[in-house]
């Protein structure tokens, strides 16, 4: 069984997937008997974690100690010799013969024993990216000849030799408010732990608020925020931004970001889902700045006028459409693509290109290393992706456009 | 060997204790979490019950509690018939044959013990999570990582990595007792 296909139940057990998903799960299943009989493995299996895990709470202990109490008057059921159980049928004691319990009441209070002790788990519902591959075994084995010719090469390659110089101008593209770009807005759709927000005087014409300078306050689900703000996450801490474009980002523990910049034409809205969406609805140009920490961004495609540019210490990484993550410090920054394509221009001016399950490594020192990405750096990338499509699945394009007009009536200045 | 062809409620519940994690493993399978799976399960266990007099032999015991639960499935989807997350017949029907398949083929007794052993082999901190995770005392995934003090991704990625481990270990296992 493939990995894909591995991570795919996985979701589903764990209610990660959106009924659009769960449906196309199913549709695999029907499709595909091995994959029906590996869910069935797998879902066994998971009811077998749940029974040892509750045999070793301190509930069940208990009733251990109430089957160990009672040894001597438990005995094996004859038809159960063949099972190899231990034996719940057993002839009352004589506590029991005199309180008129029977052997049944013992094995029924077992089975609710186990019954209610096994775990509530999580609900979480929707998202994920869709794995049509899983229907099409054509496009993956040409998909994995693809890859493999494709990581040879890399694996030749210099990796400290930039790609391009032509694509310099992506980062140069102006971000700023005109009669076609208005401010984007930045939805806090979840929030973790300690998360603070630093937004900008609302009114420049406010002298009273101008003069109070930038407001510090704690996050909260459901903000609505307007460029400029700042973001700065404690440890084990997590915010998930929604942007007005249709992008979403994770911003993990210990990062002090900055959306520095972002405006975006006017859309209409929708019932579409946000999870729905395939390309950004409307062309957008962002740039959040990311002193300190890690982001993962969920980027939809982009439009051709569009650009999304992330600032680090040591480079830019330029996005086109991608999932992918950026951790950065005062001296070193990494940027890891998960799928689609990232370019990365280093302080010598000089563009790399980032294919997907690649990375590339820069410090201030030397210059930038293109690796392939850790298994550990992509299962984080595709887990804080499928949180971050879950937490704002039920957000609609409406929403989008509500909280696009709340902020371009704002007066914020980017 | 002498089969006991009288069925009672007590014997019932020794059924179900023996055929529990296969029973939960189809209903979980078919509705994809947890909270309905277990309402499922108790469900069948009291149809299972009531109706165990209708069973002629104890060897028909999974199938015919499989196929019980397979209609409290079906009563689930007539329910929450605008619920997004009720699974069509067609494929309860699908995992039920998919069930049965396995259960030709595959040793659940050998294989929960490889699972236990695996589980118990896990380094400690490995194994705690799981014990987290599944022992009811977490509420969901972003619980376990507030008590992990790590972030609700990188906790589902964790997790994920540990149970991989766990089906590779039992898969070597099980290959082990194959051939022994």
């Amino acid at each position: 069984m493939k990995e894909e296909h591995f991570e795919y139940l996985e979701a589903y057990l764990e209610g990660m997937l959106s009924p659009e998903e769960r449906e196309d799960v199913w549709r695999q299943i029907r499709r595909d008997p091995q994959l029906a009989e590996e869910l069935i493995i797998r879902s066994t299996d998971q009811a077998q974690m749940g029974l040892w895990a509750a045999r070793n709470a301190p509930d069940l202990l208990a009733i251990d100690k109430i089957h160990k109490d009672n040894e001597d008057s438990f005995k094996a059921h004859p038809a159960n010799s063949t099972t190899g159980n231990p034996s719940l049928y057993r002839t009352p004691s004589p506590s029991e013969k005199k309180e008129g319990r029977t052997p049944f009441t013992f094995a029924n209070n077992c089975i609710n024993s186990i019954i209610h002790n096994i775990p509530r788990f999580t609900k979480m519902k929707p998202n994920i990216t869709h794995r049509n591959f899983l229907s099409n075994p054509v496009f993956l084995t040409g998909g994995l000849v693809v890859l493999l010719v494709a990581g040879l090469l890399f694996w030749f390659a210099d990796s400290s030799e930039p790609q391009e110089q032509g694509d310099i101008a992506y980062f140069s593209r102006p971000i700023e408010e005109s009669d076609e770009y208005h401010k984007g807005a930045t939805i806090v759709a979840f929030v973790s732990g300690e998360v603070s927000l630093i937004e900008p005087s609302r009114h420049a014409s406010n002298a009273a608020a101008e003069s109070l300078g930038p407001t510090k306050r704690p996050a909260k689900a459901n903000d609505v925020l307007p460029p400029g703000c700042q973001v700065h996450t404690g440890a084990n801490s997590e915010v998930i931004l929604l942007f007005s474009n249709g992008t979403i980002a994770t911003v993990g523990a210990n990062t002090q970001m900055l959306v520095e910049a972002f405006v975006q034409k006017e859309f209409d809205g929708s019932d579409k889902k946000v999870g729905e969406l395939l390309e950004e609805v409307s062309p957008s140009r962002m740039k959040l700045n990311l002193d300190l920490g890690e982001l993962i961004v969920d980027v939809r495609k982009l439009n051709r006028q569009s650009s999304l540019i992330i600032p680090t210490s040591v480079g830019t990484a330029g996005i086109r459409g991608t999932q992918f993550m950026v951790t950065a410090n005062e001296d070193a920054a990494a940027v890891s693509v998960l799928t689609g394509l990232v370019d990365f221009l280093d302080v010598e001016k000089a563009v790399y290109h980032i294919a997907k399950e690649a990375r590339l490594e820069a410090n201030k020192e030397t210059a930038p290393k293109r690796l392939a990405i850790p298994i550990t750096v992509k299962e984080r990338i595709e887990a804080a992706i499928q949180i971050a499509r879950q937490k704002t699945g039920h957000l609609s394009v409406a929403d989008l456009v509500k909280a696009f007009g709340e902020v371009s009536s704002r007066g914020v200045f980017i | 060997m002498k089969k006991h062809n009288k069925l009672d409620e007590g014997r019932a519940a020794m059924l179900l204790m023996q055929h529990y994690g296969v029973l939960y493993g189809y209903l979980y399978a078919c509705v994809g979490n947890h909270a309905d799976a277990e309402d499922l399960l108790q469900q069948t266990s009291l149809i299972v019950t009531q109706k165990i007099h209708q069973l002629k032999d104890v060897d028909g015991f999974l199938p015919w509690a499989r196929a019980i639960a397979r209609l409290e499935v079906f009563n689930f989807r007539r329910k929450s018939a605008r619920s997004p997350i009720a699974i069509d017949p067609a494929t309860a029907e699908c995992l039920m044959q998919a069930a049965e398949r396995v259960d030709a083929r595959v040793n659940w007794t050998d294989r929960h013990q490889a699972l236990s052993d695996c589980l118990e082999e896990l380094p400690e901190h490995q194994r705690e999570i799981i014990q987290s995770r599944y022992d009811g005392s977490v509420e969901d995934v972003a619980a376990l990582a507030v008590r992990l003090k790590r972030t609700v991704s990188a906790t589902y990625a964790l997790l994920k990595r540990i149970k991989q481990a766990l089906y590779e270990c039992v898969k070597l296992k099980m290959i082990g007792r194959t051939y022994a």
